[in-house]
């Protein structure tokens, strides 16, 4: 009996991953110990329980090794049962014996042993190679082992055969391969693997898609996955183009019936390389014949299979997939991109910056963008062929002026890959539009065609229109933007136009160099489609923009003071600062004006929402504060009463918030400093302030503040009354100037109080103080309107 | 950055789970989908004999921020509903939140609840809706 030393495999180098593998003999005599295993012949699994020394689970195949017991039975019962011997037949005593020594917790990497087998004709000992893999690493795993039991070749088949593939190696010197006999061919491909090495795979088969829950190290070897890759997922992972579906197919079938199940398939390693892999799936089932796991052993037969040119043209497909695939990945994620990058923007110039950027050099070497100004707008091919109004094609301003401004088009981005041509490229398209002949016009697609015309193509017109100068020539009249042009060498040039809504907003212009193969058609169809887009995004910053001047137009002209609003008693400083983000305008508004008895009214507002609606609302609600505040002697309470109702009656749903304060002239008292009565109310507005010149603060606040506008037009609204005497100043704002994300409402009042006090305690001025209370409150560009009026009694 | 809206029956109320932050972002979005929300409830709710519960509660026990946007889409809720008649509760133990809400005038009109029991309460602490209100 051997030592467990010399039982133990010797691992041929290379021998695991070498392709095209090597016959494991490598010309050399059989090693004692060294098997080879039969992949095409089942294997017998047991999982055991390494505390309790017993078997708890078998397949099929191990059952029929010991077909008398019953599970879960003790390790020694059963490899008592089974008959196990070494290899040779001898009794394997206590300390060689694998399922002893996988109970002292020692791997077995590989054994030799032999099993009775009983069959009809009697019986005979079949030669068993064992490996016990310890499952520590499993999750639910652990404490307990695999143990496999592989047929192997007979052992003295095997060493006839090594012999005699030694003898011819050294008599032929062919390559140190197995010679084998032409009609043992496909046997000894059959056999290629060596016991050691093989790689293992166990399947928890009671979660949801079977994922592994252990692989050993030769997985990782074999495969380029680590445990903790593979681990948690289905085995499918290894799967990739080319990978038979019909093989895959009949796997699954099997997994799901609980059958064994033996295929080989095109599997892809981590790295992407692809290798034919024998997987050999079991279930290991309970003592009540439920599968609990799936083991898996896999060989990689790339070298039987590699033989032949099979996987050579799998593997050519596979990659041609894979290019194919990630092109049109690509693609798909340029026009992602695309729309993505455009869509952040509102500013059409920064919009066509982005796109060349992302056009070069992924599409073409060169991009050059123009684009239509506000002002003029070309008319589309469509629009004149069906006799609509015709746009200002080239004739929108004066023939003097240059062909650009006649085209209403200006070059406004333009990217060259080559650092070294991007000058040879802002030269060319300063001057291009300007010196474009009427064929160059036609071929930059202005007239003709939306769709895009290639130049360098075999149109009739335009074939090989770039070859030469000549053929530049009668695009561009001679002069710097036709010379820059020729710099660049270009080898194939396109122009499509940017559109939306049946109007061209500009076009852009796609080329490459003498470096790179001329453009495509799938090149021009992911120039239409990115076209496509980019014109989308433009007339989208062009409504903004139209928008956006409306709204801040009227925001303008509303919150214009004339110079004689405000009555001769009070001395007004507003402010009305926008937000940082010019996507947004706000509903704040502020007011004031006089009453026919001689009060001063001060209004302050803000209209919820962000857009031209908003902006509208307050319009509208401005207007009807000023005309019933103005139009009597109204006091504040009536006056916002009533503006709830026109409100209601006007259709204005939007909710407000305001607060109106009347000043009436100060009380005529000689011997004291004039001072006078505020009366105020309040529609759910943050509250005012009155700050004192000695820095004392206080907020116009009643025990309940009323509910703001727009929500209940019957609600009682409360006047309440404050005294406000000479250098106290009356602060209204709202609440963009206290209340941001990290700073809540409550929290910013009580800094806009402190900041109050710092600023009164330095000027008794209005204008100087809300610039105080503006720098302290808002150190950075807010992102919401604020609007601030100061009053004090002059 | 979008916010969640999930949403269920609880006895007799409409509940809307929302979770993320009810600001100008989410108001489009949200807007509609309250609007749908209230005239879904609208349609198929069984009002008691006093007609004071089986409405719709906004629970924003996950929504860190409400913006006056965010304000604005509630308000919207609030008068949809109150045409369909029925009332909008508020679940928050935001003092922010309830600091706004008094500051706005509106804790009638959104009474806040501390918890779903409380807002799912037969008669919680709701005022009656304002008879001269329309």
């Amino acid at each position: 009996m051997d030592g467990s030393e010399t039982t133990e495999a010797h691992e041929v180098p290379g021998q695991r991953r070498s392709t095209p593998p090597s016959s494991p003999v490598s010309g050399r005599v059989l090693p004692r110990g060294v098997a080879q295993v039969r992949p095409e012949a089942p294997a017998a699994v047991l999982m055991v329980d390494l505390e309790a020394r017993r078997v708890l689970y078998a397949n099929e195949v191990a059952v029929q090794m010991a077909p008398s017991l019953a599970l879960p039975v003790g390790a020694d019962e059963w490899a008592a049962a089974a008959d196990l011997r070494d290899i040779d037949g001898e009794a394997l005593d206590e300390t060689a014996h694998p399922l002893s020594r996988i109970a002292r917790f020692e791997p077995v990497a590989g054994q030799g042993v032999s099993a009775a087998r009983s069959s009809d004709l009697g019986e005979r000992r079949e030669p068993l190679w064992v490996v016990a893999l310890p499952l520590d690493d499993a999750p639910n795993l652990r404490g307990h082992a695999l143990v496999v039991f592989l047929p192997v070749r007979d052992r003295d088949e095997l060493q006839e055969r090594a012999e005699a593939a030694h003898a011819r190696t050294a008599s032929a010197s062919a390559a140190p391969e197995l010679q084998p006999a032409p009609s043992d061919a496909v046997a000894v491909r059959e056999a290629a693997v060596l016991a050691t090495g093989l790689s293992f795979t166990v399947a928890d088969a009671n979660v949801e898609d079977m994922p592994l829950v252990w692989v050993n190290p030769a997985f990782t070897a074999v495969t380029g996955y680590t445990f903790e890759q593979a681990v948690g997922h289905n085995c499918r992972f290894l799967q990739g183009p080319g990978t038979d579906r019909a093989t895959t197919q009949r796997m699954r079938e099997a997994l799901d019936t609980g059958r064994s199940v033996t295929e080989t398939l095109l599997n892809f390693r981590a790295d992407g390389t692809a290798f034919w892999n024998q997987v050999a799936m079991s279930p290991i089932t309970d003592a009540d014949g439920r599968v609990t796991h799936y083991v898996g052993i896999q060989t990689d037969v790339s070298g039987r299979v590699a033989a032949d040119a099979e996987r050579d043209r799998a593997l050519a497909s596979e990659k041609a997939a894979r290019t194919a695939a990630e092109e049109a990945h690509s693609r798909l994620q340029l026009l992602a991109e695309v729309s993505t990058q455009l869509s952040a923007t509102t500013d059409a110039r920064q919009a066509c910056d982005r796109l060349v950027q992302l056009l070069v050099p992924s599409v073409a070497d060169f991009a050059v963008l123009a684009v239509v100004g506000d002002d003029a707008v070309l008319a589309s091919p469509e629009s004149r062929s069906a006799g609509g109004p015709v746009g200002p094609v080239v004739a929108a301003t004066a023939p003097s002026a240059p062909a650009s401004a006649r085209l209403g088009l200006h070059d406004v981005a333009w990217h060259h890959h080559d650092p070294d041509l991007r000058d040879a490229l802002g030269r060319h398209a300063q001057g291009r539009l300007a010196a474009l002949t009427a064929r160059g016009r036609d071929a930059l697609g202005l007239v003709t065609r939306p769709g895009g015309s290639r130049l360098g193509d075999d149109d009739a017109q335009r074939a090989s229109a770039l070859d030469t100068a000549e053929g530049l020539a009668g695009l561009m009249r001679r002069g710097p933007a036709r010379d820059a042009l020729a710099e660049l060498q270009p080898s194939s040039m396109t122009t499509v136009a940017l559109r939306s809504r049946e109007r061209t907003l500009g076009v852009m212009t796609l080329g490459t160099g003498p470096g790179r193969a001329p453009l495509t058609d799938d090149d021009l169809a992911l120039a239409r489609d990115i076209a496509t887009r980019a014109g989308l995004a433009l007339d989208r910053a062009r409504l903004y923009r139209q928008q956006r001047d409306l709204a801040a137009g009227l925001q303008r002209s509303l919150l214009h003071l004339s110079p004689n609003a405000a009555p001769e008693h009070v001395k007004v400083a507003v402010r009305y600062v926008a937000a940082a983000e010019a996507a947004q305008v706000g509903g704040d508004f502020y007011d004031v004006y006089a009453q026919p008895g001689g009060s001063a009214v001060v209004v302050i507002g803000d209209v919820m929402g962000h857009d031209t609606l908003a902006a509208a609302a307050m319009a509208q609600l401005r207007s009807i504060v000023r005309t019933l505040g103005m139009v009597g002697d109204d006091d504040p309470a009536q006056v916002l009463t009533r503006t709830d109702v026109l409100m209601r009656a006007s259709g204005i749903d939007t909710p407000a918030t305001a607060s109106v304060v009347r000043l009436p002239t100060p009380d005529e008292q000689p011997d004291e400093q004039p001072s006078t009565v505020l009366e105020w109310s309040n529609a759910g507005h943050p509250p005012p302030l009155l700050i004192g010149a000695d820095g004392g603060v206080r907020l116009l606040e009643a025990a309940d503040t009323d509910l703001l506008l727009g929500i209940e037009p019957g609600t009682q609204r409360r006047l309440t009354r404050s005294r406000l005497r000479a250098g106290e100043t009356l602060l209204l704002y709202t609440d963009g100037l206290v209340e941001r994300r990290d700073q809540p409402l409550g929290e910013g009042i009580a800094l806009l109080r402190e900041a109050a006090a710092r600023a009164a305690s330095t000027t008794g001025d209005p204008e100087e103080l809300v610039d105080a209370v503006l720098a302290a409150m808002l150190p950075a560009p807010s992102s919401d309107d604020v609007a601030v009026v100061a009053v004090v009694l002059r | 950055m979008h916010i969640q809206l999930d949403a269920s029956d609880l006895r007799g109320w409409r509940v809307v789970r929302l979770a993320g932050d009810l600001d100008v972002y989410a108001a489009p979005d949200l807007t509609s989908a309250l609007t749908q929300e209230v005239d879904d409830w609208a349609a198929r709710r069984t009002p008691g004999p006093d007609d004071r519960g089986g409405g719709l509660v906004v629970d924003l026990q996950q929504v860190p921020f409400v913006d006056s946007s965010g304000l604005g889409v509630l308000l919207g809720a609030y008068r949809r509903a109150q045409a369909a008649g029925f009332g909008v509760r508020v679940v928050s133990t935001s003092e922010e939140l309830g600091t706004t809400l008094t500051m706005m005038g509106l804790t009638a009109v959104l009474p806040v609840h501390p918890d779903l029991d409380s807002a799912t309460a037969p008669s919680g602490p709701e005022a009656p809706p304002d008879d001269g209100a329309s």
